[in-house]
């Protein structure tokens, strides 16, 4: 099953760091996860999709530059999603 | 040659704009700059439906064979690019915008998005509002200190470091002026909400 | 004061002449201050000739117009020199308190000049400016030194450097109230090599703006955009900078091991969720800063502030360490000895790759975090392989015939990215004027966080123009003076019109984007003269020929000659990367280079 792992203040609301949660696309994966968690669900998405400043990285690579949320997700996957963060 | 990705933004932004209402089927027209170049619309490419042929690439600081397909704005494209930093310029018809800024200096935002983001947005006149090299240097010292400016009776110009963000204020800019034009419609007593509105048409 | 003091203090500590005079007109609107205004007058000050630990080389401190305003974060503070590790132009820019007060005093810049013959002070306060003996501080620590002269948030500040320093490390760094640092680039040495302890600070005027009612609006204004954005209002307060170990290390682009790999195996040990979990006591802030990122932290034996995304890298993965607590107190330990955590982490690493390849014989290998402190120690008071240490990563390495190892560009230490996992950064670190650094214009942003907007990480093409943009961005952030982060929520066209609030003369936003390329174009001329050329805006040759062996990242390089190109023609240089006579023009910095023959 594809493996989520959950960054910063996610790991609050999940309750973990780490998810196998199955799913055909990411964005399934990730509604699977958020069931029955409004907390989380609110802190990953908003109407339209992912939250602004929300990354959700497959394999390292950044779904926004593949398909978004219907990015297709393998057993193997590893799915990495990040709140909004800043650096330097 | 012309990036899968960018022409995709062009695409959708073009296609929003139309859809949007902000501009006539063939109006309006987009650009961005990559290094010394410059990736414009097609001189009568329907701005709702570009197909990849409709995008011309052409030298910034030289003309070349890519200007005699390209907008008749391009001189303006050009000039804005030559004297400002922006990376992508959206010009477009917003009908409200239009009519507003034929009896005024300056459109003034009273809704709270548009006075966040826009504060006041600058009407700037031309005897010949298209395609002259003075309407061109007009437009582009105004976008040195602002963001999105009317030309009157025309329409507006916005800049951005990418294409959405200049879209971004042209259609910020059409919601605040059609809620200025609903509130003299409704006629009523207007009920001063903001801190500090009195600053927003010092901006 | 309203914007500008129009003052200099320029002090020659050879003669202890102390002079003051005003600020020129045209450079103050061309220039802005801080870096801006240091780097054109070391272009007058400090020619090809001048060594950087001699006498003739000067210390510029410049604040801008905002400083001292009451703006958020307007306490920023530079210092201007040639770097004695690099030998380009550098300059270095810290927070806290001393640069907010300083301006307090009624200068603009501070010159210091020539060499004191034995170990002095300066105060500058109500009663002017006195150079004093500081023989019973030489030697002491930076917390020592600023304890004993009585340092006191928001009244009297203290600035100066520590053992490192006064060893003359090229690698050492001024401090400021305690905890702030001007790290890169070795300006701690100069201040040493002038025998130059500290400069305490009092002052009483204020920056007042000339439009007050315009100016309070604008602060409204802008402290909503900084409240409205996750990362000023939540991510940094939160969580401080540290916050990106996981997601660097995620896309593979954490360099590890001397950048030997792309992806450290103790980066969730030493990431910012761990360090909230663990050894943060809270979060902190500077003068005037609503954005709080600093981290005040405790560990099982000791307390103090940080470490920052750098530092934490630079002593863990760039080491093979992931020990949070020790690489926390090794923070500590370069705040108190004064020196720059950056390249002291990358250059141990460098270290760590000699050993394991047999060039030197020594215990320190990666994961040796048992032995990181005393060689911290040994690096600043030049003992053992310290000594060596303290000439930063490029020439110890090269004393070892392996200058190849070393991980630097134009000789200064690459920061916490693997430039063949993001290659704008790679061509960042490549064209940085103060050698490889990813303050001149980070483009995390871009790259990873999608900030303004996803860029591919992987992709070179398309970079030159938003790496050079970001290049005048963050210029003009530093010649204003401002922090950073508030350049993250707040766009160009609020400083504009901050700036003309305070000063009452018009600026616009393009007029500061003008005077941010106008200050990047300066300081690469101040490099060409010095005889930098085309082939050192480069990369070591690991990142431009080794392909990362594994991870999300792998198979890439830096593809640097393309991206370079692509550059230059942004920035209307000849492809020798040399500014033509139109850019110069352009930028009013033509009749500058007339009588230099560049």
């Amino acid at each position: 099953m594809p493996l989520v792992k959950l960054f910063g203040h996610l790991r609050d609301y999940a309750g973990g760091s780490e998810f196998e949660i199955a799913g055909q696309t990411v964005g399934e994966a990730l509604i699977r996860l958020c069931a029955d968690n409004e907390p989380l669900h609110n802190a990953i998405f908003d109407q339209e999709g992912l939250l602004s400043h929300v990354r959700a990285l497959l394999d390292g690579r950044d779904v926004e530059l593949a398909q978004g949320l219907n990015t297709a997700l393998d057993d193997s996957d590893q799915l990495a999603v990040f709140p909004p963060i800043a650096g330097g | 040659m012309i990036d899968q990705r960018l022409y995709e933004e062009f695409r959708d932004i073009g296609r929003d704009i139309y859809v949007g209402q902000i501009t006539s089927s063939h109006g309006g027209n987009l650009s961005v700059r990559i290094g010394d170049r410059i990736v414009i619309k097609r001189r009568g490419a329907q701005l709702g439906r570009l197909k990849p042929s409709d995008l011309i690439e052409t030298k910034l600081n030289r003309k070349d064979s890519g200007i005699t397909r390209a907008s008749t704005e391009l001189i303006v494209h050009r000039t804005i690019y030559q004297k400002t930093s922006a990376l992508a310029v959206v010009h477009c018809h917003p009908r409200t915008a239009v009519a507003l800024s034929l009896s005024r200096d300056e459109i003034v935002p009273i809704d709270v998005e548009g006075s966040y983001l826009l504060h006041k947005v600058p009407v700037v006149a031309a005897e010949f509002a298209s395609g002259t090299q003075d309407m061109a240097d007009l437009v582009a010292e105004a976008l040195r200190e602002y963001k999105i400016i009317m030309l009157r009776g025309h329409g507006c110009f916005s800049t951005g470091q990418m294409l959405e963000e200049a879209f971004h204020w042209a259609s910020c800019l059409e919601e605040a002026s059609d809620i200025i034009l609903e509130t003299k419609l409704l006629g009523e007593k207007h009920i001063e909400y903001r801190r500090h509105s009195e600053s927003y048409n010092k901006w | 004061m309203q914007g500008w003091a129009d003052k200099i203090l320029d002090i020659d500590l050879s003669s202890g002449t102390v002079e003051t005079y005003p600020l020129d007109k045209d450079i103050a609107r061309l220039f802005l201050g801080g870096r801006g205004l240091g780097a054109r007058l070391l272009w007058d000050l400090v020619g090809p000739h001048v060594e950087p630990l001699s006498p003739e080389n000067v210390l510029i401190f410049a604040t801008g117009p905002l400083t001292a305003s009451g703006a958020q974060t307007s306490n920023r503070f530079s210092v201007s020199t040639k770097s004695p590790l690099t030998g380009t132009i550098l300059d270095a820019n810290s927070g806290g308190w001393w640069g907010m007060q300083f301006k307090r005093t009624g200068h603009d810049a501070l010159i210091v000049r020539g060499k004191a013959d034995r170990p002095v002070m300066i105060e500058i306060g109500s009663e002017g400016v006195i150079i004093k003996d500081a023989a019973h501080l030489w030697g002491k620590t930076v917390f020592v030194t600023t304890e004993v002269l009585e340092q006191d948030n928001n009244k009297r500040n203290v600035l100066c450097i520590g053992p490192a320093g006064e060893n003359l490390s090229r690698i050492a760094a001024i401090m400021n109230d305690g905890t702030r640092s001007l790290a890169r680039g070795g300006a701690g040495a100069v201040m040493g090599s002038k025998n130059l302890k500290a400069i305490v600070v009092v002052g009483n005027q204020k920056n007042q703006p000339k439009d007050r009612d315009y100016f309070r609006f604008m602060l409204y204004e802008t402290g909503k955009l900084i409240k409205a954005s996750p990362l000023t209002s939540q991510a940094l307060p939160e969580f401080g900078t540290v916050v990106v170990m996981n997601i660097i290390n995620e896309i593979g682009a954490l360099p590890t091991r001397n950048f030997q790999q792309s992806q450290f195996e103790g980066a969730e040990a030493i990431s910012g969720e761990r360090m909230t979990d663990t050894i943060l006591v809270r979060n902190h802030a500077c003068w005037a800063c609503p954005i709080a990122c600093t981290r005040l932290t405790r560990t099982s034996r000791t307390a103090g502030e940080g470490p920052e995304y750098e530092t934490t890298w630079a002593f863990g993965a760039q080491c093979g360490i992931d020990d949070l607590e020790i690489i926390a107190e090794a923070n500590y330990l370069c705040n108190d000895l004064g020196l720059d955590t950056i390249s002291t982490g990358n250059t141990i690493g460098c270290a760590m790759e000699l050993v394991d390849k047999g060039l030197i014989e020594s215990d320190l290998r990666f994961g040796r975090a048992e032995m990181l402190h005393d060689v911290i120690r040994d690096i600043a008071y030049r003992r053992g392989i310290g000594d060596g240490l303290a000439e930063g990563s490029y020439r110890f390495a090269e004393t070892y015939g392996a200058s190849e190892l070393s991980m630097s560009s134009k000789k200064l230490e690459l920061p916490a990215y693997d430039p063949r996992g993001m290659q704008g950064q790679g061509l960042l670190f490549a064209t940085s004027n103060r050698g490889g650094c990813h303050m001149r214009g980070n483009m995390l942003g871009p790259e990873v966080l999608g900030l303004p907007r996803l860029v591919d990480r992987l992709a070179s093409q398309g970079k030159g123009g938003i790496v050079a943009v970001h290049q005048d961005s963050a210029a003009l952030v530093d010649s204003l003076v401002l922090c950073k982060f508030t350049n993250m929520a707040v766009a160009e066209e609020y400083f504009a019109r901050i700036l003309t609030a305070i000063t009452g003369e018009t600026f616009t936003a393009d007029d500061l984007m003008r005077a941010g390329e106008r200050v990047w174009n300066l300081e690469r001329l101040y490099n060409l003269r010095e005889g930098f050329t085309r082939a050192d805006d480069t990369l070591p040759e690991r990142l431009l020929s080794e392909p990362v062996a594994e991870g999300p990242s792998e198979g890439f390089t830096v593809n640097l000659e393309l991206m370079l190109e692509e550059y230059y023609q942004f920035r209307g240089w000849d492809e020798q990367g040399v500014p033509t006579p139109v850019k110069l023009a352009q930028l009013e910095l033509d009749k500058l280079v007339e009588g230099a023959g560049t």
